[in-house]
């Protein structure tokens, strides 16, 4: 489930031992990397040859008693599997996975949304605090306009010439503002600082994407590929579903 | 053709053009999303504004008027005659 690069890469890997479907919630292959991407092409092209079946447009819902529920536009259907191999992508972690103690106020935003919310133009505030470096922070970043000051909390050290302020090896750990926020605590070996800001973007710490009913957690016919860093290269993302679903070789999995 | 959106990237193969109720409809498919794009007769000039730059266009007015005026002093001068 899943046709990212780690997807496909699991797919074709598992291609040469077992029947596979790929199962893609979205149109066209690629996720993150995007349908063009070279290295989706590639593998797309690849998995077509050795027979993979790429079901495109289609969302599983739920995994029990190995059979995967699948809904899209006119389809409602079950598929029979001996075992799931799950590449569903990876997000920022939670407020309470990282924990961000404070009260629950307007400005606070996973990276992914604020990304959308950017892409579409829409202010979040004037002095934006980014949690994390790396791919959704990067995004962010990307998409700040010019007037936000950024200041970026943990990581490392960004490039981008829009960063105000950054405090690298600093955490998150409180938020505070009566009913939007108005600052943010950040720790480092014990030493706290406030910083003034009206939203904070959540962007650190990458966690596995699990939203299939069934297969949350794991279980010995569910295997998750998803490579959680800051910073992900095609090349890393391939090698890792590779190694990962080399073990299911001898199971002849579907 | 190439959508973008905010939930991604898409190919959009265009299948069949045709008009539908006065409106211009691409028939074709994003990815593996049957899809069609329609676009009414009172878009075409806003979409067209956009397209040709607005040096092209004032350009294109100049060479217009001065084709007319041309034409009119030609059809001057053959009454004259």
């Amino acid at each position: 489930m899943g046709a990212g690069l780690a997807g496909l890469a699991a797919a074709l890997e598992l291609a040469a031992h077992a029947e596979v479907e790929l199962v893609e919630r979205l149109p066209a292959a690629g996720g993150s990397w995007q349908f063009d991407h070279p290295a989706v092409r590639d593998l797309v092209g690849r998995c077509d040859r050795a027979g993979v079946r790429l079901t495109m447009g289609v969302t599983a819902l739920r995994w029990i008693e190995r059979r995967l529920l699948l809904i899209g536009p006119g389809t409602r259907a079950w598929r029979e599997a001996d075992h799931l191999v799950f590449a569903g992508g990876t997000r920022p972690a939670t407020p309470a996975e990282l924990p961000l103690f404070g009260a629950r106020v307007a400005g606070v935003f996973a990276g992914t949304v604020a990304h959308h919310l950017m892409e579409a133009h829409i202010a979040l505030g004037r002095h934006l605090a980014v949690c994390g470096s790396g791919y959704w922070a990067d995004l962010v970043l990307a998409e700040a306009p010019s007037h936000a000051r950024v200041t970026v909390v943990g990581g490392d050290v960004p490039a981008s010439p829009r960063v105000a302020a950054a405090w690298p090896g600093y955490a998150p750990v409180e938020v505070r503002g009566r009913d939007r926020v108005e600052q943010l605590v950040i720790e480092r070996d014990g030493h706290a600082r406030a910083i003034d800001c009206d939203c904070v973007v959540l962007a650190a710490d990458q966690r596995p994407i699990r939203n299939v009913d069934g297969a949350i957690t794991a279980t010995p016919d569910v295997t998750y590929v998803q490579l959680c860093a800051d910073t992900l290269t095609p090349d890393a993302v391939v090698d890792h579903a590779i190694a990962t679903v080399a073990g299911l070789h001898g199971r002849n999995s579907t | 053709m190439i959508i973008n959106s905010p939930v991604g990237r898409f190919p959009f193969e265009v299948t069949g053009v045709g008009l539908v109720d006065g409106r211009i409809r691409l028939e074709g498919a994003m990815g593996t999303w049957p899809t069609s794009v329609e676009v009414t007769p009172s878009e075409l000039p806003r979409i067209a504004a956009r397209l040709v730059p607005r040096s092209a266009a004032v350009g294109a007015a100049v060479l217009g008027s001065a084709a007319a005026l041309a034409l009119a002093a030609r059809r001057r001068s053959r009454r004259a005659a």
